[in-house]
């Protein structure tokens, strides 16, 4: 027996031992092999200041700068009214001088648009359009345009059949193009003729420092080639190491912008890249790579930017072109030695789950105040995976260690405790004297006179169906009333659809219920809970359910919250004629334009606030305190201040609807009316809806505008009860168990919570 | 016929002890379309989870998934090994003469110390949290293995252990030692640790074993993810993961076998020895 | 056992020089010897473990965050906290049922095992096999057994029973215990074993040859001499049964069902609550349960030792 245990001990041992060593290998390539990232943190003074450079009049978008050969920095623009044009930056470097405007041979016929345009060092250019010669053509073609120094266009044979995506030109004035599935090719301008490089054809995108062209694959390797030769260059594992190690996403999110762009300085000797974590310098087939401008201070890292050209200029400091909500920027990063590299002031803000919107935020506070750096933390990313309870647990230790943060985003806390603990200060004061807001909303969030927490967004609980149920819909009994109406209809529409199970119905009605179930004393009514189980059930087609999978596993998950209980995942079914009845919430501006669609291309469709066992209810969202046990109060209290602006509010990432009324009204006038949805089963090619959408007018708007000014009543943001209610919904819907046994069963759960 | 129904029982209870083992390596040998489908009834409506005792077909993707391609997973692993290595060493180097002097020491309050020890060992972990936290981070010792590892080894739990073995070693042995000129350290080092080395080892075993799987602190004190150990990566796999997760599992389990295995031998002499008693 | 008899005869030779010293104090000089040996671990026992304890017991007399003097307040209110008296019930009972069916399952079975039989070892370690273990493995073993539509209602159907999720009805409490008893019974088993194998069988033989039956030998002579392994393994056992919190927190959350539901749970979501006053008062409370019930197995152990 026991050299049968020998034997085996050390078979395992092995076993263990090769696939250590296996592991090693890949593992260390993650290390980086010896490369250092120098944050280049170890001064304390010196950093890059941002300012944005003023654009000529008009401009709308610019698609490319250039640095020419004498140092002067050049950009391509079009205006508002669609002309097109070249600048060169003049000595002030605030004003720019037209060299030409774009002659408009390219226009062949109405719908010819100017898809991209490159600069060449050299002074020449290429320009792409796209468009349809007749109005009746099937597909979009493009032509390719070549403009020399003083902008006389020509045009350029096309021999490429694929469409392109991206331009670029060397420093030797070569340009290259990047076509769908092909390898990076360049343009002989004369012939039009095509050199493949000997880069495969799973390109992402490219871009070109100096003479050398860099690629990016769809799996996110980054390789150099010779445009001379076409030939691949060796690979710099320390450039690619670096790269990862950074952290910056390099997945293509949209045509315009680029998630990684290069380029070298005049010596040939540094390399520059840029992305959402910053600008960096590595110096070639060397194994430092330094930061030099750090995404986190400066717009670089806010999630609605991207970049899409960059150049040194002669006194070192950079040029980049960027894009954001706002539109097109010229960013501008010079050295300052005197600010300290990292700001003196930092402001610590917690949060469980990530956050766009304040993310945008941090950006546009840290530019107005240079020497303060708000640092976020969030408690559950994706690759961590801890659960929310463990997070809190962790986030209580600091806190009362006195190393908590100073300022709080408290969805998914237990809110409630941390206010009877006297852990968030009242900020009733700051709050009033912000301009604008919405006062039935802070009002409504008041407990006893003080203000503890402020919501940055809400949703609301709206229903949408043709009017004439809708009018007969005034609560949750009656809602239920006319969802039986309708399943007695003949109608071949469902109700609902068929993908919503009983707990996403739940969450669709949650917000507009929740508020009538808890009790003066904090307890749960098992009633009013009977109740509301009683009607889904009476909603709920079970008939036509369709019982997909659906996991309910995310349920604690704030991110889920969204997708389960938002209006906006059903109109569009409710578009395509396929059921008839939609509610939930909306906490963005893009679903009132989908609401509105309906209601202009239906006949007798419309949508209204959903009271359902509450009335004028509203779900607070990215809620902010300060914790009364932070040194720096007054910063923290700057920030929530700032937060509360029109400028900070016109943040839309559709988490919620502001609360501050101008930055509703101007998010609302700038909705513009391109934009179409769709969406189908890939398996199943009749199930495609599509709809276009379209602006929704003021009559639209206001209505919104007033149920925004009736709500007065905050939806329980606790997430024991919600979780605990989403779960019997099922099997409640499902007639498993009696509504009464889910109330009960709720109530059993919370109970403990609230025996605690 | 007696003794066979017997020894009967006891298989069944044996077969019943090991099989969470055997679900382990049988699933992280099915590939994802197997184990997904007999999971599948915990997920629909219907029929019943039905778990093979040896896979369809078997294949290696989870390993090669988790050893190749999820380069976390080996930093974890170091981190779980440079803990409880740690903390053992640490055990070792206060605990043991730690039992010895509790074992053969005669100071005074030495059995209400002792109390208090056993006291001590049994306080759960949340109760001692918070505070533990702000201990550490006086001494800076946050998200820092370091930290974790002296949290750790000062526990009483193998003092304890070890202090039975080292009271059944002979007090004439000592004196006999003694008589020859050795000084207490050598008597500890020449007489009482070989001696009492199988207790030593069964407490290090238990400990690893322990230590191995722990959760709570790791979770607590260390910020930095690229510190984790290798029990804070399982707890998060969910039931489409279930791949990773056995094999995962396995990668855990089978250190804590290996140590296991070769120190039963020593563990059950070690007890053997101590019970008996002169 | 060859190292013992070579002792034996070193022994041998040495008594003869002891006798003369048999009546020497020695010892007085080294008296404070044997501290310095457990003074390191002393020192860190008191900077980890006793600061830490300390602070507790001063943060059950004060409000949570704020810091202030409550005096007993905290412990009122924990009494009069239902969710306390609930997980201490629970607590207690997962200790009375527990604790004394494994020690029983556990004795049985080495008693039943006979270390002359074969495959004796192999049963041994595959008792044993559980407490290697992690924990996180097991809970998704235990998900799919016990889930609505898991193994072990595939097997109650099988036999015509109805299947339920048993992870959310009383039975949850025996799942607990049966978890428990499973990961420790190999642990435990081998610790009879090796008491069982200290009896002299001198003993037995003398026994029946006076004509002692099976069960009387049992009654008279295996039990009595069995008391100090029973300090032991209980102080063990109860020790373990604490950390089946783990398990029942990964498979069940926070807010299991009742009968489910232990200090440990409390203790745990009252520290996410940042009710550090209630813990730390519920925790003292804890901590002087164990103390008196640890004395109380002392006293019966060292009674048992003479």
């Amino acid at each position: 027996m026991r050299k049968g245990k020998k034997i085996i001990s050390f078979a395992l041992t092995a076993a263990l031992a090769i696939g250590t060593l296996a592991g090693c290998g890949s593992g260390k390539g993650d290390e980086g092999s010896g490369e250092k990232v120098d944050t280049g943190r170890e001064n304390t003074k010196g950093r890059y200041l941002e300012e944005d450079v003023a654009l000529p009049e008009n401009t709308d978008r610019i698609y490319d700068l250039v640095q020419l050969e004498d140092g002067t920095m050049r950009i391509a623009t079009s205006d508002t009214d669609g002309r097109e044009a070249v600048w060169d930056l003049k000595e002030d470097g605030a004003s720019w001088e037209k060299v030409y405007d774009m002659p408009q041979e390219w226009r062949c016929s109405d719908s010819f648009y100017m898809g991209n345009v490159t600069l060449s060092p050299k002074g020449d250019a290429i320009a792409l359009t796209s468009g349809m010669l007749e109005a009746d053509s099937e597909d979009s073609e493009q032509h390719y345009y070549h403009l020399d120094a003083s902008g006389a266009i020509n045009e350029i044979p096309d021999l490429s059949e694929e469409y392109t995506y991206f331009m670029d030109y060397t420093r030797d004035g070569v340009p290259l193009i990047l076509r769908q599935n092909c390898p990076v090719s360049a343009l002989n301008t004369d012939t039009g003729e095509l050199t493949e490089l000997d880069s495969g054809s799973d390109i992402a995108f490219f871009s070109v420092a100096g003479n050398t062209v860099y690629t990016v694959t769809y799996d996110g390797e980054v390789l150099s080639y010779d445009p001379k030769t076409g030939d691949p260059l060796p690979k710099d594992e320390n450039l690619a190491d670096s790269v990862t190690q950074s952290g910056m996403s390099l997945s293509l999110t949209n045509l315009e912008t680029m998630p990684l762009i290069f380029c070298e300085d005049k010596t040939e000797e540094n390399l520059f890249y840029c992305g959402s974590a910053g600008l960096y310098r590595h110096v070639k087939n060397g194994t430092v790579s330094e930061m030099l401008i750090n995404g986190e201070l400066t717009s670089l890292g806010s999630p609605d930017v991207g970049v899409k050209a960059m150049e040194q200029a002669e006194d070192e400091s950079f040029y980049i072109v960027g894009k954001d909500s706002a539109g097109y920027k010229l960013m501008h990063y010079t050295y300052s030695k005197d600010v300290s590299t990292v700001p003196d002031t930092e402001i610590r803000v917690y949060a469980l789950y990530d956050n766009s919107e304040i993310r945008q935020n941090i950006t546009q506070y840290q530019k107005a105040n240079p020497d303060v750096f708000v640092n976020l933390e969030v408690g559950i990313t994706e690759d961590n995976g801890i659960t929310a309870s463990d997070a809190l647990k962790t986030l209580g230790t600091e806190i009362m260690a006195g190393n908590g943060p100073d300022l709080l985003v408290l969805d998914g806390m237990p809110v409630d405790s941390y206010i009877e603990k006297g852990l968030l200060e009242d900020v009733s004061d700051l709050v009033e004297s912000s301009e604008g807001l919405f006062d039935n909303l802070i009002s409504a969030m008041k407990q006893d006179g003080k203000l503890y927490c402020v919501p940055l967004r809400i949703g609301l609980p709206l229903v949408e169906a043709e009017t004439s149920y809708l009018d007969k819909i005034q609560d949750l009994t009656t809602l239920a009333d006319v969802a039986e109406e309708m399943k007695a209809s003949d109608s071949e529409m469902l109700v609902l659809s068929k993908y919503t199970n009983g707990a996403m119905l739940a969450a669709q009605l949650y917000d507009a219920c929740s508020p009538a179930w808890v009790k003066e004393d904090g307890t749960v009514d098992q009633k009013k809970l009977e109740e509301f189980y009683t009607q889904i059930a009476r909603i709920f087609d079970r008939d036509e359910y369709d019982e997909i999978n659906m996991n309910l596993m995310g349920m604690g998950d704030i991110s889920l919250h969204d997708y389960q209980s938002s209006i906006g995942g059903g109109v569009l079914e409710l578009y395509c004629d396929k059921i008839m009845l939609n509610m939930g919430n909306i906490t963005n501006l893009a679903t009132l334009s989908m609401l509105y669609t309906v209601n202009q291309d239906k006949e007798g469709y419309g949508f209204k606030y959903l009271n359902g066992q509450a009335e004028n209810a509203f779900l607070p969202k990215i809620m902010v305190g300060i914790n009364s046990k932070s040194e720096q109060k007054e910063e923290a209290g700057g920030f929530l201040q700032f937060l509360l602006t029109k400028e900070a509010q016109k943040a839309d990432q559709a988490t919620g609807l502001p609360v501050q009324e101008q930055a509703f009204d101007e998010l609302c006038d700038a909705w513009s009316d391109d934009g179409s949805i769709g969406v189908g089963d890939a398996n199943d090619p009749d199930s495609f809806l599509q709809m276009d959408m379209k602006k929704p007018d003021q009559a639209a708007i206001d209505q919104l505008k007033e149920y925004i000014c009736q709500a007065d009543t905050p939806a329980i943001s606790n997430e024991i009860i919600r979780e605990a209610v989403l779960k019997q919904a099922d099997d409640c819907v499902l007639e498993k168990i009696t509504p009464e046994k889910a109330a009960k069963e709720v109530v059993n759960q919370v109970n403990l919570y609230l025996a605690e | 016929m007696k003794r066979k129904i017997i020894l009967f029982l006891l298989a069944f209870l044996a077969f019943v002890a090991v099989y969470p083992i055997c679900f382990l390596f049988t699933g992280a040998l099915m590939g994802k379309g197997e184990w997904s489908q007999s999971l599948a009834a915990m997920s629909g409506d219907s029929g019943y989870v039905q778990f093979p005792l040896l896979p369809l077909f078997p294949t290696l993707k989870s390993y090669v998934e988790l050893l190749l391609d999820s380069p976390e997973f080996f930093v974890m692993f170091w981190n779980s090994v440079k803990l409880a290595g740690g903390i053992l060493f640490g055990q070792f180097l206060f605990g043991v003469p730690a039992a010895w002097g509790f074992a053969k020491g005669h100071f005074p309050f030495r059995k209400g110390l002792f109390t208090v020890y056993i006291l001590l060992m049994m306080m759960p972990f949340q109760v001692l949290m918070l505070s533990d936290y702000l201990i550490l981070d006086q001494f800076h010792l946050l998200d820092t293995h370091l930290g974790i590892i002296l949290l750790s080894a000062f526990s009483t739990f193998p003092v304890f252990i070890m202090y039975r073995f080292f009271d059944g070693v002979p007090d004439a042995l000592i004196d006999a030692a003694k008589l020859d000129g050795a000084s207490s350290l050598q008597v500890f080092l020449y007489v009482g640790i070989p001696l009492g080395s199988p207790g030593i080892i069964s407490a290090m075993v238990l400990g690893f074993l322990e230590y191995w799987n722990m959760i709570e602190q790791p979770m607590t004190f260390l910020k930095s993810k690229e510190l984790w150990p290798l029990s804070l990566y399982l707890p998060n796999i969910s039931l489409e993961e279930a791949g990773a997760a056995f094999a995962a599992s396995v990668m855990a389990l089978i250190p804590a076998i290996f140590v296991f295995m070769a120190g039963q031998d020593y563990l059950e002499k070690g007890i053997v020895a101590a019970a008996i008693k002169e | 056992m060859k190292k013992r008899r070579n002792i034996r005869l070193l022994l041998h030779a040495k008594l003869q020089s002891f006798s003369k010293l048999k009546n020497f104090r020695g010892y007085k000089k080294g008296e404070w010897t044997g501290f310095y040996f457990v003074l390191p671990s002393f020192l860190g026992v008191i900077i980890f473990m006793l600061l830490p304890f300390c602070d507790v017991l001063r943060r059950s007399f004060l409000g949570a965050v704020s810091g202030t003097w409550v005096g007993l307040e905290n412990y009122r209110t924990i009494f009069d906290n239902t969710a306390f008296r609930l997980a201490a019930g629970n607590t207690l009972r997962f200790e009375m049922v527990c604790i004394p069916l494994l020690l029983l399952i556990s004795l049985l079975v080495a008693l039943v095992l006979d270390d002359k039989l074969k495959c004796t070892q192999l049963l041994k370690s595959c008792f044993l096999v559980p407490m290697a273990i992690p924990v996180a493995s097991i809970v998704l073993l235990w998900r799919a057994l016990f889930h609505e539509r898991g193994m072990f209602s595939g097997f109650l159907h099988f036999l015509n029973l109805p299947g339920e999720d048993w992870m959310n009805t009383p039975w949850a409490f025996w799942i607990l215990v049966f978890s428990y008893v499973w990961k420790n019974l190999g642990y435990d088993v081998v610790l009879w074993m090796a008491g069982l194998a200290g009896i002299p069988a001198n003993l037995y033989e003398a026994a029946q040859v006076d004509g002692a039956g099976k069960w009387q030998c049992f009654w008279h002579i295996t039990l009595p001499n069995l008391l100090p392994s029973l300090f032991t393994i209980t102080v063990l056992s109860i020790l373990n049964s604490f950390k089946v919190f783990r398990e029942a927190y990964l498979v069940a959350g926070n807010y299991p069902h009742e009968s489910m539901y232990l200090l440990q749970h409390l203790f745990n979501n009252w520290y996410r609550d940042l009710s550090m006053d209630k813990m730390s008062a519920a925790a003292v409370i804890n901590a002087g349960v164990i103390f008196l019930l640890v004395l109380l197995l002392k006293r019966a152990w060292d009674f048992g030792e003479r």
